[in-house]
């Protein structure tokens, strides 16, 4: 008898509280590999909570959070292996270039990068040629978010973490955001993109849950709607 | 290997550790060449004055060796080559003692008396530096390791992406310390090595006490560097942990030795020098009275089975005063041989005080390791009144074996004095010096600051 693999991502019935107030209130979710999932939520819906817990900087009060079969509360070093992240303020060395950034965090996550590998990868992200060089204090919020995103893609993570990833990124960087999350899932590794951006939701998510009071209230197919159908479910479902 | 590299990488782009180690290169090496000087001015004086003492007694008058017991001579104490380095109790005990009959002299010649103002600050020497100065330095360098990090947001995206806290920890500690070897352990040992093997006498055993030193050193630098890390960890902003490192400096470096100072003498209280002498000069006037002399004198006359002391085939004179320098040698081992064993009990509770602080720990495994340690002093004061007691003794044998009388004047010339040897210190051997205390101290603090670490590295949070 084969037994299925165990899921990229398994949340089980998580409650996390901050003193009285409660972020998240049973939530479960699971990831299989290659699936690209949004979580869309209003502010203080319980996002960050989520990837927080989920890369063992938080630990849930009750239920379990578990990425490729390892408890992330229990053992989160083990379980950040697998773990490839971009936060929402992508936050550089401002006195090295994109490119030594990217070597250096590659370095500390024990990874070897040549510097052509580390070009293609900032390349792939987006960021231009002529700014691998440069230094970082001089990068726009874009800038950084790419070399953020080549970083990710350095690590050829089974799970890739993303908060608001497309939050200050002009149009053609998130189109060109678009793309590097589809390769990636092309690729077999599982996306959960914790996110407000409904237009970038609907090209790249395969699922959507709607997070509301620390909980997913609905699960959205958004091959099955247009944008404005998913935009009209996602308000409805915040004033309910 | 790779990790350790990158942050080398890193840390040399930092302004700080250039800056630093520069400031830390030239303390150390001014302090270093200065003590050099000096040590080196000194040994000539030593050597000119020991040359000068040993002529002066050979070339005295004929005379009656108990005239030239009183005659004496003074005796110096070779400085420890490491005192360039940490000169311990050197500058406050005196390194000269004047040998003469019937005195236990103090030893006097106290660097601290010609001392700058600066080393009477407590940081004229190379110890003083690493002691107070380079802790600062180390806090300087570590303690933005971490929480820059996390304020500015760059841990976050590390350990997001794989950075094992762990690794990362001790790939920082290995470049910090491998930039503290390079400003501080290697002009230590290079010049160190250099001075202290110019000035180097035999039974100092120069390389065998100087590597363990610097190393010592580098220990104490190491530890001060994972607590600044330590409390990097787990502050929310570099101006938190900065503020934490510099109180735990203050408590470490500053307060904890005088409140030690303050714990042991009530501890472990030393005998007063003032009551010791006082008693030394009750028991010996006691002896010295005409009645108890004729007592002596008749006890010896009846001992030998004669009345008059021109019947004795010895030196009446002679005799009493060897007997009465034995009364002596016994009252100074009773009154200094206690008033030395109760500083020692403090220097030990001292060491035990490391317990407090690592900066304690340290003082006395390094003055220890330098050969400038009570215990030496105390070794050379010993050593100093056996020599006093040879010539004592010698002289006093001639005069008994002359016996004088009547007419008869006994007077001793060169050839007496030539069988006087010279004073030939041998320092205590690194093999006996009792560093295990200090030293086992010192490695506590790092297994207790690296298991601290360790805890802080499990629950780092961004």
């Amino acid at each position: 008898m084969r037994h299925a693999p165990d899921p990229v991502l398994a949340i089980g019935d998580v409650v996390k509280r901050f003193g009285g107030r409660t972020a998240l209130d049973g939530l479960t979710l699971t990831l299989r590999a290659g699936e690209v999932f949004a979580l869309l939520g209003p502010n203080g819906a319980g996002k960050t909570t989520t990837i927080n817990l989920i890369l063992g900087f938080l630990r849930a009060d009750t239920g379990t959070v578990r990425v490729c079969g390892i408890d992330a509360g229990a053992d989160p070093i083990v379980a950040r292996e697998a773990i490839a992240y971009i936060p929402e303020q992508v936050a550089l060395y401002p006195g090295l270039s994109g490119r030594e950034n990217l070597r250096y965090f590659t370095t500390l996550a024990g990874l070897a990068l040549a510097r052509d590998e580390a070009d293609r990868l900032l390349e792939q992200a987006g960021l231009a040629v002529e700014a691998h060089t440069r230094k970082a204090a001089s990068y726009s919020k874009g800038m950084r978010q790419k070399v953020g995103i080549a970083i990710a893609l350095a690590r050829r993570a089974r799970l890739l973490l993303l908060d608001e990833p497309t939050s200050g990124l002009d149009p053609s960087a998130s189109a060109d955001f678009s793309s590097v999350v589809r390769a990636a899932a092309a690729r077999g590794t599982t996306v959960l993109m914790a996110t407000h951006d409904l237009y970038r939701v609907k090209e790249v998510a395969d699922r959507v849950g709607v997070l509301q009071a620390g909980r997913i209230v609905e699960e959205i197919d958004p091959a099955r709607l247009d944008h404005a159908a998913l935009e009209r479910l996602y308000i409805e479902r915040l004033a309910s | 290997m790779r990790l350790v590299r990158a942050e080398l990488g890193q840390l040399l782009r930092d302004a700080r550790l250039r800056w630093i180690g520069a400031v830390l290169v030239i303390l150390l090496s001014v302090a270093l060449v200065g003590a050099w000087r000096q040590a080196a001015r000194d040994a000539d004086a030593v050597q000119r004055i020991t040359q000068a003492e040993r002529g002066r007694w050979l070339g005295q008058d004929a005379k009656n060796p108990h005239a030239a017991d009183h005659y004496g001579l003074w005796v110096f104490k070779p400085s420890a080559p490491l005192a360039i380095l940490d000169p311990g109790v050197e500058p406050y005990t005196g390194r000269m003692v004047r040998i003469e009959a019937h005195l236990f002299n103090d030893a006097v010649f106290r660097a601290v008396q010609d001392a700058n103002p600066l080393t009477r600050a407590g940081l004229g020497s190379v110890a003083d530096i690493v002691q107070l100065i380079v802790p600062l330095a180390v806090i300087l360098l570590g303690f933005s390791a971490f929480a820059a990090d996390r304020e500015r947001g760059t841990l976050r995206l590390a350990l997001g992406n794989g950075a094992a806290p762990g690794r990362l920890f001790t790939a920082r500690l290995a470049a910090l310390l491998s930039a503290l070897a390079l400003v501080i352990g290697a002009p230590l040992l290079v010049l160190g090595g250099l001075a202290a093997a110019n000035l180097d006498a035999p039974g100092w055993e120069v390389w065998p006490r100087l590597v363990p030193w610097v190393a010592a050193q580098l220990a104490y630098a190491a530890a001060f560097l994972i607590l600044a890390m330590t409390l990097s960890l787990t502050a929310r902003t570099a101006r938190a942990a900065l503020a934490a490192s510099l109180l735990a400096w203050v408590l470490l470096c500053v307060a904890a030795p005088r409140l030690a100072t303050v714990g042991v003498e009530a501890a472990a209280p030393a005998l007063s020098y003032r009551d010791t002498r006082a008693r030394i000069d009750g028991a010996v006037r006691g002896h010295r009275t005409a009645e108890a002399s004729d007592e002596r004198a008749k006890a010896i006359l009846a001992r030998y089975g004669v009345t008059a002391p021109d019947a004795l085939p010895v030196d009446l004179r002679g005799l009493m005063s060897s007997e009465n320098e034995q009364h002596y040698f016994a009252v100074f081992d009773a009154a200094f041989g206690a008033f030395f064993d109760s500083l020692l009990r403090q220097e030990r509770a001292y060491a035990w005080a490391g317990l407090l602080s690592p900066r304690i720990a340290l003082q006395a495994l390094s003055a220890t390791l330098a050969g400038t340690d009570f215990p030496q002093h105390v070794r050379f004061v010993w050593a100093a009144e056996h020599y006093r007691r040879g010539i004592s003794e010698r002289m006093n044998r001639a005069i008994i074996d002359n016996p004088q009388g009547g007419e008869r004047r006994y007077t001793a010339g060169h050839d007496l004095w030539e069988t006087v040897p010279p004073f030939d210190y041998v320092p205590m051997p690194l093999a006996g010096a009792t560093f295990a205390v200090p030293f086992a101290i010192l490695a506590a603090w790092l297994a207790v600051l690296g298991g601290a670490a360790a805890l802080a590295i499990r629950r780092l949070k961004p």
